[in-house]
């Protein structure tokens, strides 16, 4: 039918002239590519498997075929917040050194050499409420990567030359590169603006307190932080149920009963504060809103995603349609410590920087007095962003998956993410918005090549932030 | 008709199961890979434009050019038909040439260019009346078709990404936009190009593009393909215009599926929708020219070396080796870790190799230096480690086992493996080294460092 119908429509056509010579449509190509669509079909979307370890480990996995490779990442149940007080990237060093600096029988430079040999190069990050490690190995290898992996987490040796050598390489670092400082003063001037409050999460890494960073100091890090019970593995790849057990077998093993607790955070600000951090480094300003975000365990995880992904559009909408030179929007829902935080950010040329921050502020204080998502834009919503989530890869949902097991732990929502995500309600993202953005507690953070004299502060209280001598 | 279009394919190789590559009647060859994919397909459209057939005065084209092919069709997004908007588009063209004329001639501030921004608001106006220019992105979104394209050096990618059953719909709407693509929002994606050209700048991208300009001077690898603010503020739709009709041609052209998808009927589809594209003549890829190493210098905010070596063309078999060794310098173990840790040279080391891949081009080492280190004594350092360097076996390894892995996380996504196969066969008629490791010998390592000395050494000094 189509076909006739393109015939009958194409029956006088001819090629289509578009501008210069080489630009025709021909007439084959009349059509109107709508009529091409085809009708929706449910697809099956797996969700990753899960198994508990008798000794606590969590290990979720979900098998992908595609190629002889697995990923693996590694949750640790502690993060910036959970680091001693006076000595900030702890848990960075400790995650390093646990595959760098001799494990198990194994000197520094042969456990390098043995985790070269398979290609296990570990990529670490570290968050506020937790951190992980994840990487890749041919399936071929994954027996000794896992036996590996488990020597870092059990018996990491911590040789004082190499983490001497790490220390000193890092403290270089900061000391050479302004850049590098002003990264991580803008770092903590965020972190600042959500946890005045909590000590250990504002805490600023300097080359004076990188030097205070010893093998005793990881080591007692480890035995709080690497217990079984702290520790989630997802796993995806080239994996099959029983390749999955034989795998995680040596975790198993781990010893130790005790559950990190996290220090409880501080809370949250309940005046508007405007933080400047300005810097000749950078040609652009970037300015984040903050919120209050998501405690662990909490029910609003989907609808916070789905509210995040409909403000930031917006944001960008009206950023781009009223005053461009705006080059991103992004933002996020964080869980814990405490409230978590909700961040907004978006970067702009610096002649809009100030334009832009009050018109997001009234953006959201818009939203505050006048709720814009009517119930048919919340269904629209919801099914894009329940989509969205059917549509990620399976190491995104492994890694999700994992990420939430290890957040929520008891409270944790097994079903799939993007059916929590179809379930969600309008009133869910209402009272989200509620809870997070409330207008007066905004906390407004500027950063870059701002102009510190601009009135800020008829948006808050005004802290400009230096940087301190090194 | 279904008959005869199916009959107008002939296949050329089909050397493993799961591969097919076929040649549609106008010469565009389209690589198909059906496998498990949760109900989903990876499209790719890789056309042979990219900034090196660019030139000077029209540095950014095929980038802008990318941009520019979002916004629809003479079908898609023609709100009353094309013949009522065809017009609209000739005027407001006419303007942009003018008032880019007046800018080329430094009168961009003059009476006769206001007079004509004054009538571009009306004609623009006008325009966007009749021709909606989301109406592209909007179709594909709504099918739950996520796009995207990019720009390098030797070529175009558009990509998509959607459930099997639109297929048929990414296919036809596809060839449509590349067949006829409509400029309806030429300046609103020349300021978002002339952003991202802002936002891509930054202290080590800057010493490379002062690289680039003296290595390639003249060629198509002189500049960033970004292209140069002065180029992009002055270009017309017109020279985009021209741009696309040297190059946007099938036979110039490849594309690639991967995915949950029947191949029947993905080869009958093909015929009816690429295939019914004309082929015409094209332009061969210039060849781009090295002048000889220079020394140069450049003021920011910190100080770095910046060394840039002649290595060959990505996909030349001689390149492996050459990857190998990117690889290796670029680990904390190679020869550059005495730099860090025990000469206390540099901080920071960076390697990377460009601008382009298909032909032969530069790789860079950048060494961030500690205070008090000249660039002198950093780059007599640095070509002592070279000298006194051999790779180990345990690197040679860890080099082929880190390079396999990102090759098999190449072959997991259907996406790299689109955009790998469609490249390989675009540049190289072969895409079977993509599913093959590259092997590299110590003897091919070691023959490939020998290049690396003082007297081919291209140098950007950066200092306060």
């Amino acid at each position: 039918m189509r076909w006739l119908a393109l015939l009958a429509m194409c029956a006088s056509c001819a090629p289509m002239m578009i501008g210069g010579p080489g630009r025709v449509l021909p007439v084959a190509l009349q059509y109107d590519p709508a009529s091409f669509a085809g009708k929706p079909v449910p697809h099956k979307v797996e969700n990753p498997r899960r198994v508990t370890l008798p000794n606590g480990v969590e290990v979720l996995w979900m098998e992908d075929h595609g190629a002889p490779l697995v990923d693996v990442t590694v949750f640790v149940a502690c993060g910036r917040g959970d680091e001693p007080l006076g000595v900030p990237g702890t848990m960075a060093l400790l995650l390093r050194s646990a595959f760098s600096a001799g494990a198990g029988a194994l000197e520094p430079a042969a456990q390098v050499q043995v985790l070269d040999r398979i290609g296990l190069q570990p990529t670490l990050a570290v968050d506020d409420g937790e951190s992980w490690i994840d990487f890749a190995v041919e399936t071929r290898d994954l027996p000794e990567a896992m036996a590996l992996l488990n020597d870092a987490l059990s018996t990491p040796r911590f040789d004082p030359e190499a983490v001497a050598r790490a220390t000193e390489r890092d403290a270089a670092l900061i000391v050479e590169s302004p850049l590098v400082r002003h990264n991580l003063l803008s770092n903590q001037v965020h972190n600042r603006a959500i946890y005045e409050r909590t000590p250990t999460l504002t805490q600023l890494l300097t080359p004076s307190t990188i030097q205070r960073l010893s093998p005793e100091i990881l080591r007692a890090q480890a035995a709080r932080c690497l217990g079984p019970r702290n520790l989630v593995v997802a796993v995806t790849g080239d994996v099959t149920e029983a390749s999955v057990r034989a795998g995680a077998a040596p975790l198993g093993r781990l010893q130790g009963m005790s559950v990190n607790e996290h220090v409880a955070a501080g809370a949250p600000p309940t005046l508007r504060n405007v933080w400047l951090v300005a810097t000749t480094l950078s040609s652009r300003v970037e300015v984040t809103v903050l919120g209050q975000g998501l405690p662990r365990g909490s029910k609003d995880r989907a609808a916070a995603t789905i509210l995040l992904a409909a403000l930031t559009a917006s944001i960008e909408e009206d950023l781009r349609g009223h005053m461009g030179h705006v080059y991103s929007v992004d933002g996020a829902v964080e869980v814990g410590p405490g409230t978590g935080a909700t961040w907004i950010r978006f970067s702009t040329r610096p002649e809009v920087s100030f334009e832009a921050a009050r018109r997001v502020l009234a953006l959201l204080q818009a939203w505050w007095n006048w709720w814009p998502l009517d119930v048919d834009y919340v269904a629209k919503l919801v099914l894009d962003e329940s989509k969205s989530h059917g549509r990620m890869s399976k190491f995104s949902r492994t890694f999700l998956a994992g990420r939430a097991l290890m957040q929520d732990r008891e409270a944790f929502d097994a079903s799939p993410f993007y059916e929590q995500v179809a379930k969600v309600r309008g009133s869910q993202l209402s009272g989200f918005f509620a809870h997070a953005l409330k207008p007066e507690n905004l906390q407004l953070v500027v950063t870059g090549a701002l102009d510190p004299s601009l009135d800020w502060k008829q948006f808050g209280k005004v802290t400009i932030v230096s940087e301190v001598p090194r | 008709m279904m008959l005869g279009l199916a009959l107008s394919i002939f296949i050329t190789q089909t050397a493993a199961p799961d591969v097919e590559v076929i040649t549609l009647a106008n010469g565009m060859r389209w690589v198909l890979l059906a496998r498990p994919e949760e109900g989903r397909v990876s499209g790719i459209v890789t056309v042979r434009a990219g900034g090196v057939n660019e030139s000077e005065g029209l540095t950014g084209a095929a980038h802008l050019l990318e941009h520019l092919a979002f916004a629809g069709t003479p079908i898609v997004g023609s709100r009353r038909g094309w013949r009522l908007e065809a017009p609209l588009q000739e005027r407001v063209f006419d303007l942009l040439d003018a008032k880019a004329k007046l800018m080329r001639v430094g009168r961009g501030g003059s009476v006769d260019a206001a007079l004509i921004e004054t009538s571009l608001v009306s004609a623009e106006r006008d325009w966007r009346e009749k021709g909606d220019e989301s109406a592209f992105s909007n179709l594909m979104r709504v099918n739950e078709v996520t796009i995207n394209a990019w720009t390098t050096k030797d070529t175009t990618k558009y990509w998509g990404d959607f459930p099997s059953e639109q297929l048929h719909l990414w296919l036809a709407a596809e060839a449509q936009r590349f067949a006829a693509p409509i400029f309806r929002n030429f300046q609103t994606e020349r300021d978002v190009v002339l952003q991202e050209r802002v936002n891509g700048q930054s202290l080590l991208n800057n010493a490379y593009e002062t690289l680039w300009e003296s290595a390639f001077y003249g060629s198509g690898y002189a500049w960033d393909t970004a292209g140069l603010e002065g180029d992009l503020r002055a270009m017309s739709p017109r020279s985009i215009e021209r741009f696309y009709e040297r190059l946007y041609a099938p036979n110039n052209s490849v594309g690639c599926l991967v995915g949950d998808f029947d191949r029947a009927q993905a080869r009958v589809w093909l015929a009816e929708t690429f295939g019914q594209i004309p082929a015409r003549p094209v332009e061969p890829p210039p060849r781009v020219r090295l002048a000889a190493p220079r020394r140069l210098s450049e003021k920011a905010s910190e100080h770095w070396v910046i060394l840039g070596f002649e290595v060959p063309a990505a996909l030349d078999p001689s390149s492996p080796p050459f990857v190998t060794l990117e690889y290796l310098l670029d680990g904390s173990e190679g020869p550059f870790k005495r730099l860090t840790e025990q000469l206390g040279v540099c901080t920071q080391i960076v390697i990377r190799s460009g601008p382009g891949v298909q032909q032969r081009h530069l790789m860079t080492i950048a060494l961030r230096l500690r205070a008090g280190i000249s660039a002198e004594e950093a780059r007599e350092s640095l070509f002592r480690s070279l000298r006194e360097w051999t790779p180990s076996d345990g690197e040679l390894e860890r080099a082929r086992a880190s390079l396999e892995r990102g090759r098999l996380q190449g072959l997991r996504s259907r996406q790299r493996l689109a955009v790998a196969l469609a490249e390989r066969v675009l540049l190289s008629d072969e895409w079977r080294a993509a599913f093959a490791p590259p092997l590299s010998t110590r003897a091919g390592v070691l023959s490939a460092l020998e290049s690396f000395t003082p007297e081919r050494a291209w140098v950007v000094e950066v200092s306060p």
